[in-house]
């Protein structure tokens, strides 16, 4: 019945494209884990600054490391920053909006003047001030990235909410007895879920991007860990004689936030009923 | 086990509190129907909502509801929501937007007995419940429809899962808002029948609210007329049709399509029309509500607003001073 009733649908090539590319950086990152070329942080003073194919597959760096290794740790410390923030951001944010929305009032406002606050102070210059007090290293990159998420989340999903809420099903839930709590998690989480999702995938790849400039900035993982940001920072002073450096993390990060974007406009196509329709 | 007295509802504005329902009362047997009419805007969802405690933010009720002996209305909000389901259950005018499209309609109606019945029962329990309360409700196939979504189900259809939602629990009131409003015709009796059977096999008290003095007519054992947020006239619903006292109740009866000469055909011409419209609510004329639309207006009826006064018997009352000779 179901089955039948609904179209046989194609995804949309953003999907398809976006999803292969995330899934591909993903798949290094998890590789990264248990197997690199050679050992992203060794170094080889014979070897360095040799272009691709003469040392490894992508050269090495003024330390002689093996680029491809580090570029492969890199993504692994690079997506899971970016990930870890945007979960963050995401559970508090939509715990934040969803109670605005469910309880309205004074708590609403108060959250939502607290969300236009840190929302006013861009990720980078949240995170040099969380550095200042806790110094850098991943925690300060997720916490910064975390709390620059949250009200993002907190106003999408507050929004959202506040739509659902108006709808009869939820004074029938309300007529069933059923207080803000219940009725938040059995009736309005599911129903903006879609909206979140996408949400969430996008703000992946401005995390991803945001990492990338706090490590350049020395806010990221500390040395000798390896990430796209301070391979980036490195590469400034050998730009005239081994352009690869930056071209080759510069070329990583933008193909991980392509991937993400396309994935989120992708999920967008299929998850969004109103673009649904209205593409027929 | 429902009586309300003298209730009132005022909603703040920007301009000052208005009053939408003023000096409402009525009781309500086990086992009885009762319907509440008037056109939009008359006050009929702010009492239904009033009732169960779930007015919209701005407003608020003052009088008395008494439901089994409690008063609804000094009821503390965790006390409340458990009348509400367990006693009280409710369905609402438009089927389409009052399920939840994220979840089966079969999981619609088991979480409502786990929900209020906790621990008792399992969710295998209450799945069996939902089974046996969608047969109940006549969808045909429940086994299959079980984990459909409301988007996969008819209007009429979705009325019953509904309807099933809000009787899952045995509760001792159903709240009906425009039931059928949003059904076609055929769908529409089928779905009144369906409540009337629930009535009588339950012994549940059934509190029907239309603008379609036809949907009241075939339903209620007894009819309130409402009019600007007042109660305008009630009593037994034959009685109502047959001598109808106020003039807008004489209004609405003639505003509806008859069926009587040879093969059930509509009889007469054109339908009658009450001219103009409810009043909003602090836009009131003075005296009596109705006079800019009553034919039978006087200067007197202009003068003060009319008291509720049962000249034809303590069971059939009426808020208008010329009613006995209107009737005569």
């Amino acid at each position: 019945m179901r089955k039948r009733a609904r179209p046989a649908r194609r995804f949309p090539p953003t999907l398809l494209a976006g999803g292969g590319l995330t899934g591909f950086f993903v798949a290094v990152a998890v590789l990264s884990r248990f197997w690199t070329p050679e050992s992203p942080t060794r170094v080889r003073v014979a070897l360095r600054l040799k272009p691709p194919l003469q040392a490894g597959l992508l050269g090495t760096d003024h330390f002689g490391r093996d680029l491809l290794s580090m570029l492969m740790a890199g993504a692994w410390n690079s997506l899971s920053i970016a990930f870890v923030s945007v979960l963050l951001g995401l559970a508090l944010g939509i715990a934040l909006g969803c109670a605005a929305a469910a309880l309205r009032g004074l708590f609403e406002e108060a959250a939502m003047r607290a969300a236009d606050v840190v929302f006013a102070f861009p990720a980078v210059i949240s995170a040099i001030m969380i550095a200042a007090l806790l110094g850098g290293g991943a925690t300060t990159a997720i916490l910064a990235i975390g709390v620059f998420n949250i009200p993002v989340f907190a106003r999408i999903a507050r929004g959202a909410a506040l739509q659902v809420w108006a709808r009869d099903y939820i004074l029938a839930a309300r007529a069933a007895g059923k207080g803000p709590a219940l009725i938040t998690i059995q009736h309005v989480l599911p129903n903006i879920a879609g909206g979140l999702v996408v949400q969430g995938t996008i703000q992946l790849a401005l995390a991803v991007l945001t990492e990338a400039g706090l490590s350049f900035l020395g806010l990221g993982p500390a040395p000798p860990a390896p990430s796209w940001g301070r391979m980036l920072n490195d590469a400034q002073t050998y730009l005239g004689q081994a352009p690869h450096l930056a071209i080759v993390p510069g070329v990583a990060i933008a193909l991980a936030v392509l991937g993400l974007n396309l994935l989120g406009d992708g999920l967008r196509d299929v998850i969004d009923p109103k673009l649904r329709r209205q593409r027929g | 086990m429902l009586e309300i007295s003298g209730l009132a509802v005022r909603i703040a504005t920007p301009q000052g509190s208005v009053a939408v329902v003023e000096d409402v009362s009525l009781s309500l047997a086990a086992g009885a129907t009762l319907g509440i009419v008037g056109e939009s805007g008359s006050g009929k969802s702010m009492l239904a909502l009033a009732t169960v405690g779930l007015l919209p933010q701005a407003a608020s009720a003052t009088g008395r509801i008494l439901f089994d002996g409690q008063d609804l209305l000094v009821l503390r909000e965790a006390a409340l929501c458990r009348v509400r389901g367990a006693r009280i259950g409710m369905i609402f005018q438009e089927p389409m937007t009052a399920l939840n499209p994220a979840m089966t309609v079969g999981d619609q109606i088991a979480e409502g007995i786990l929900w209020h019945r906790g621990g008792d029962v399992g969710r295998r329990a209450a799945r069996a419940e939902a089974l046996r309360l969608m047969d109940r409700v006549r969808i045909p196939d429940a086994q299959r429809r079980f984990a459909a979504y409301p988007h996969e189900l008819s209007g009429g259809q979705r009325q019953r899962i509904a309807i099933a939602v809000a009787l899952a629990l045995g509760p001792a009131l159903l709240i009906a808002d425009e039931p059928t409003t949003a059904l076609d015709v055929t769908v529409q009796a089928e779905i009144l029948d369906l409540l009337d059977d629930l009535v009588r096999e339950t012994g549940m008290a059934l509190m029907i609210i239309s603008h379609d003095l036809g949907v009241i007519s075939d339903m209620a054992d007894r009819t309130l007329v409402m009019y600007a947020g007042m109660r305008v006239e009630e009593g037994e619903t034959a009685d109502i049709l047959r001598n109808p006292a106020h003039p807008y109740t004489r209004g609405l009866l003639s505003a509806m399509p008859r069926r009587g000469g040879r093969g059930g055909k509509v009889v007469g011409g054109r339908l009658d029309t009450i001219p103009g419209a409810v009043p909003a609510a602090g836009q009131l004329p003075p005296g009596c509500r109705f006079t800019a639309r009553c034919p039978f207006a006087t200067d007197s009826c202009r003068a003060g607003e009319p008291a509720w006064r049962t000249p034809f018997g303590p069971d059939h009352g009426v808020r208008c001073i010329r009613a006995e000779e209107l009737t005569a």
